[in-house]
């Protein structure tokens, strides 16, 4: 089981002055319960591809499978809603999704539009609420008195709520505060670890997927350019010199002292790794 | 002279919660100072007080010595211009010509001077080969550096960048970080950074931790990153290379204080070979 | 969504582009009151004959103009329908049981399909080659004379070429808003009345609230740059007549004086 990309094209606005090509023939396997990181510059096509996943873009040619489904080229798809279900979207600036008076109300309209009863879409709808951290106070709140970031969250709640197995991020951490986005990601790390969702992260923050990703996907102008595992990556400057990315800081000082003649083990990615060996060579 | 001092400044919205509670700081002319703060403590409300495009409760605001009151916001717009965080949103002509126009229009400057003016602050902020392109064709980046461009037309001595960055991919912002320093370098204009970016605080020559809708701190960045354990309570970042020195210190190697890597890396270097 | 032809501009270089707005605008008002003109078969064929030679100049590609008609069909169908059950003049053409298809009925609702091509295609020919910024500034000068009777023409014009630059914007917003309900499992089509009321909410309020906020942002931004509504302001851009100008606008009218003289002379 798992989500595979065979030669996957698709082409926006095709056969009129405004065809442009955002994806050319992406293959992919992408094995579930990871935390898969999709990296590269804005317009590689990153966005247009996670659309594929729950049926909100039809490829224009070639195959996406998502655990039993099949969504082919030239082929009517059926079991859209079936795929929404399983595969939940959450889009960039999530926060300009919420519409009902209340929170509760707003996490609680996902599972109604799949049929769950009112009663018990609102049980559900408390228990993500709390998963995301939102204090039960304001479950009866109207979101415009929410922070940026706390509406954020209740977008993720309201995705949350379909009970998704696989849980695509668009750029999730855009625009909050630091100490906001390390409290979201946290979220995320936890959902894959206790609730074993297969997570699926746009993003350019790369001490993000440093920190918490397991793997990592680079596009680039509509092409797969490599995917590997994140020590793999972050242990070969020829790799992130290839995706054209800013390394993290640790890595960057690892390189910088590298360059001055001292070396630290390929494996150790953090301060507290780093300080030790450090300190270790001191006592030589 | 300097180029701003705010005096016990007042702002509230709902008449009930102070967004800004006796705010009192002072920028030098030609410095570089960062106003920080988690999402929600009042530093947008700040920059907008600035401009005038709120008006405070009570306090008072010196623009180059000008007192900003209703009478004169022509006059301080004059002096004083702002980049807003949302590209989209600023973003008023049809083409990067016309955005840059709009704002000497406003200002009445000579037409048969406007093309001349356009062209030099399109080619300071490189989009002088995309003065006929729309907006949709412009990538975040490309929109907020003609958004200092028409900043900069306008001829003003301040600039404020109000998260300037934050809704940028890493290209945009690096080339936005770039572009500032390169406007700053001469000192000749006054740059105040609303921002998230805890590098770009490290390189600026003050900064201002607002919390709450009051200073918490105040001072150069070293001064600033001490009180650590104050930022981290305000929810705030600290530099990776303050993190890691302090950590190196706490271990036994104790090296000179900095915000650069290159520094950092020198010392640990000199310790090394010492021992 | 992102399929939109009516209306909507597209950059190549040519002939009608180069023009002037307000020659376009004041060339296309007057042949659109030709196209109105009683004139039978022989006016339209040299209007006809005129306009899609204009169309092959600018380098629009037909089958470009012909999608823009695609929305009008139906209204059309339902036109030919309902005259065909409404006239009952002329010769009798087809008659099945109870509906008599009379000639006057099919020329009638033949006119009109004429016309309606003929008024897309001079509209398609306007808004195709012209910029919007540029669209607004001629109309803004040709309003110019109702200055007088205190009209704020400046203000109106400000208005429009805001709103045509964010139509692109907006559009792409509402695109990722109705992808983003699609995924919570909003379906438009299907459902009861109540859940399409409620699936329609979902699209509405949050193009609402991002609306004002870039309402907000965009006032703040103008201000910030020194607008004041209704201030003195220097207007960068001037438009300038060129010979070809002329030469659009007194064809244009050569052609109207010409409907009329066709129209006269077959009334009499």
């Amino acid at each position: 089981m798992s989500i595979r990309f065979e030669k996957v094209d698709y082409e926006y606005s095709p056969n009129t002055p405004f065809a442009f090509q955002a994806l050319k023939e992406i293959d992919l396997e992408l094995s579930l319960g990871k935390i898969t990181a999709i990296i590269g510059a804005t317009g590689s096509g990153k966005t247009t591809m996670v659309q594929h996943l729950n049926a909100l873009l039809l490829p224009t040619a070639g195959k996406v499978t998502v655990q039993d489904f099949e969504i082919e080229a030239n082929k009517r798809f059926t079991q859209v809603k079936a795929l929404r279900q399983k595969v939940g979207l959450v889009f960039q600036f999530a926060e300009y999704q919420l519409f009902e008076e209340t929170l509760i109300k707003d996490v609680a309209f996902g599972p109604k539009n799949f049929g769950v009863a009112e009663h018990e879409a609102e049980e559900i709808a408390k228990s993500c609420l709390r998963t995301v951290g939102i204090d039960e106070l304001d479950y009866e709140k109207s979101p415009l008195e929410l922070s940026g970031g706390q509406k954020r969250r209740v977008a993720i709640a309201g995705i949350l709520a379909m009970s998704p197995e696989i849980l695509v991020l668009d750029e999730p951490t855009a625009g909050l505060d630091p100490q906001g986005a390390k409290q979201m990601m946290d979220l995320f790390k936890k959902l894959n670890s206790e609730k074993k969702i297969t997570i699926l992260i746009v993003t350019h923050n790369m001490e993000h997927v440093l920190d918490y990703c397991d793997e990592v996907v680079v596009l680039d102008h509509g092409k797969v350019l490599m995917q590997t595992d994140i020590n793999t990556f972050f242990e070969n400057d020829e790799y992130m010199e290839k995706a054209n990315i800013n390394p993290p800081s640790i890595i960057r000082l690892k390189n910088l002292l590298k360059k001055n003649g001292i070396s630290i083990s390929k494996d150790v990615v953090t301060i507290d790794g780093m300080v030790k060996e450090l300190t270790k060579r001191l006592k030589k | 002279m300097n180029a701003i001092e705010v005096k016990n400044l007042n702002y509230s919205y709902d008449r009930e919660n102070w967004a800004v509670k006796d705010i009192s700081f002072v920028v030098e002319e030609g410095s570089y100072t960062t106003i920080i703060g988690h999402n929600g403590s009042g530093k947008s409300t700040i920059a907008k007080l600035l401009l005038g495009l709120l008006e405070k409760n009570s306090g008072s605001i010196l623009v180059e010595g000008l007192e900003l009151t209703t009478e004169n916001l022509h006059e301080i717009r004059n002096k004083i211009g702002i980049v807003f965080q949302n590209p989209d949103n600023q973003f008023i002509g049809s083409t990067v010509r016309d955005d840059i126009a709009f704002g000497l229009e406003n200002h009445c400057f000579p037409q048969d001077e406007m093309d001349e003016i356009i062209e030099t602050y399109a080619q300071k902020v490189g989009m002088f080969d995309y003065l006929d392109n729309e907006p949709t064709k412009l990538s975040g980046g490309q929109k907020q550096r003609v958004a200092i461009a028409s900043v900069l037309a306008m001829k003003h001595n301040i600039l404020v960048f109000d998260e300037a960055t934050s809704m940028l991919d890493p290209t945009g912002k690096k080339e936005i970080n770039q572009l500032i320093n390169e406007l700053h370098k001469d000192k000749k204009l006054t740059v105040i950074s609303i921002t998230h970016d805890i590098e770009e605080v490290a390189q600026s020559d003050n900064v201002i931790v607002v919390d709450k809708g009051r200073i918490a701190l105040t001072g150069t960045p070293l001064e600033v990153f001490k009180k650590e354990e104050a930022l981290i309570k305000m929810q705030l970042d600290i530099p990776f290379v303050y993190k890691f020195r302090k950590a190196l210190s706490q271990n036994g190697m104790k090296i000179a204080e900095t915000l650069s890597m290159e520094r950092m890396v020198e010392e640990i270097c000199q310790f090394v070979s010492k021992k | 969504m992102k399929n939109v032809t009516l209306g909507q501009y597209i950059p190549l270089d040519s002939f009608f582009h180069r023009l002037d707005p307000r020659s376009k605008i004041c060339a296309m008002m007057a042949l659109l009151i030709a196209v109105f003109i009683p004139t039978g078969w022989w006016g339209y064929l040299i209007i006809g004959t005129i306009v899609i030679f204009c169309v092959l100049v600018s380098k629009l590609q037909l089958d470009f103009i012909f999608k823009a008609m695609k929305p009008m069909l139906t209204m059309l169908l339902f036109l030919g329908i309902i005259n065909i059950l409404v006239i009952k003049t002329g010769d009798l053409w087809l008659s099945f049981g109870p509906i008599n298809i009379y000639s006057d009925a099919v020329i009638q609702t033949l006119y009109i399909i004429v016309r309606l091509m003929m008024m897309i295609m001079i509209t398609t020919l306007l808004t195709a080659t012209t910029k919007p910024m540029d669209m607004t500034l001629g109309i803004e000068d040709l309003l110019l004379p109702l200055e007088k009777l205190k009209v704020p023409t400046h203000d109106i014009a400000m208005m429009i070429s805001l709103a045509l630059r964010f139509i692109p914007t907006l559009i792409e917003e509402a695109d990722r808003i109705l992808k983003a309900q699609a995924s919570r499992g909003v379906d438009l089509e299907n459902g009861s009345l109540k859940e399409k009321i409620s699936a329609v909410l979902s699209l509405i309020v949050p193009m609402f609230v991002s609306c004002f906020q870039r309402a907000d942002d965009l006032a703040d931004a103008m201000e910030a740059r020194g607008y004041v509504v209704g201030a003195q302001r220097v207007r960068y851009k001037t438009l300038k007549f060129k010979f070809g100008d002329y030469v659009v606008i007194i064809v244009a009218n050569i052609l109207l004086g010409l409907m009329i003289y066709i129209a006269v002379r077959m009334s009499k």
